[in-house]
């Protein structure tokens, strides 16, 4: 279950006139090392896979990815019945579409059992 | 050791229909019209054999299609 509410106390967001909105999906990322050693994250429930070189860039490229993925659903204003799909439900009304708007989306990550994926 | 040339990868997602959205730091993010499915693309000359696989198979591709796809990848 997934709520979805905008921060009201974030009063830096509030001055810059940037709506932060927490999506609390305490998303799991399952992470390996690939052969070439590279660091490899896939979220099923979101059906994505991260590449990144080291594990601190696979923290920042995930949190990425899901900033352009949500940016992109409220874009096309699909973010509602893309949370819903899932069951994730809203706590709070969605921006209008020319508000500028920040996504902060926890998630966790752990490491692959068998140190494999696929 | 496999890895894929990440050229030889973007012909493929192409192929299956997506298109590049926007560009992040260290990955491109696209995705396939009508649908609301992503692909996260590392900006590196080379991908992982596990990144390809599962992203493939998040795409809907068959196991069939994938090792067909690494194969060519190979030659």
């Amino acid at each position: 279950m997934i709520a979805y509410w905008p921060l009201v106390h974030n009063y830096a967001a509030m001055a810059t006139g940037v709506t932060t909105i927490e999506i609390k999906a305490n998303l799991l990322w399952e992470y390996v090392k690939g052969d070439g050693g590279n660091w490899v994250a896939i979220c099923e429930p979101l059906k994505l896979t991260v590449q990144s070189a080291t594990y601190t860039e696979l923290m920042e490229d995930i949190a990425d990815t899901l900033e352009a993925l949500f940016q992109d659903l409220l874009a096309s204003n699909e973010l509602e019945k893309f949370l819903r799909d899932r069951g994730w439900t809203l706590a709070g009304p969605i921006p209008a579409r020319n508000e500028p708007v920040m996504f902060d989306i926890p998630f966790s990550t752990k490491k692959a059992a068998g140190g494999s994926y696929v | 050791m496999m890895m894929i040339p990440r050229d030889h990868f973007i012909n493929k997602i192409r192929e299956l229909g997506y298109s590049f959205k926007t560009q992040k730091k260290r990955i491109s993010y696209w995705r396939k019209p009508n649908t609301t499915h992503p692909i996260s693309l590392p900006h590196t000359v080379l991908l992982e054999e596990i990144y390809v696989k599962s992203t493939l198979t998040q795409a809907g591709c068959s196991q069939e299609d994938i090792e067909l796809f690494l194969a060519s990848a190979k030659s």
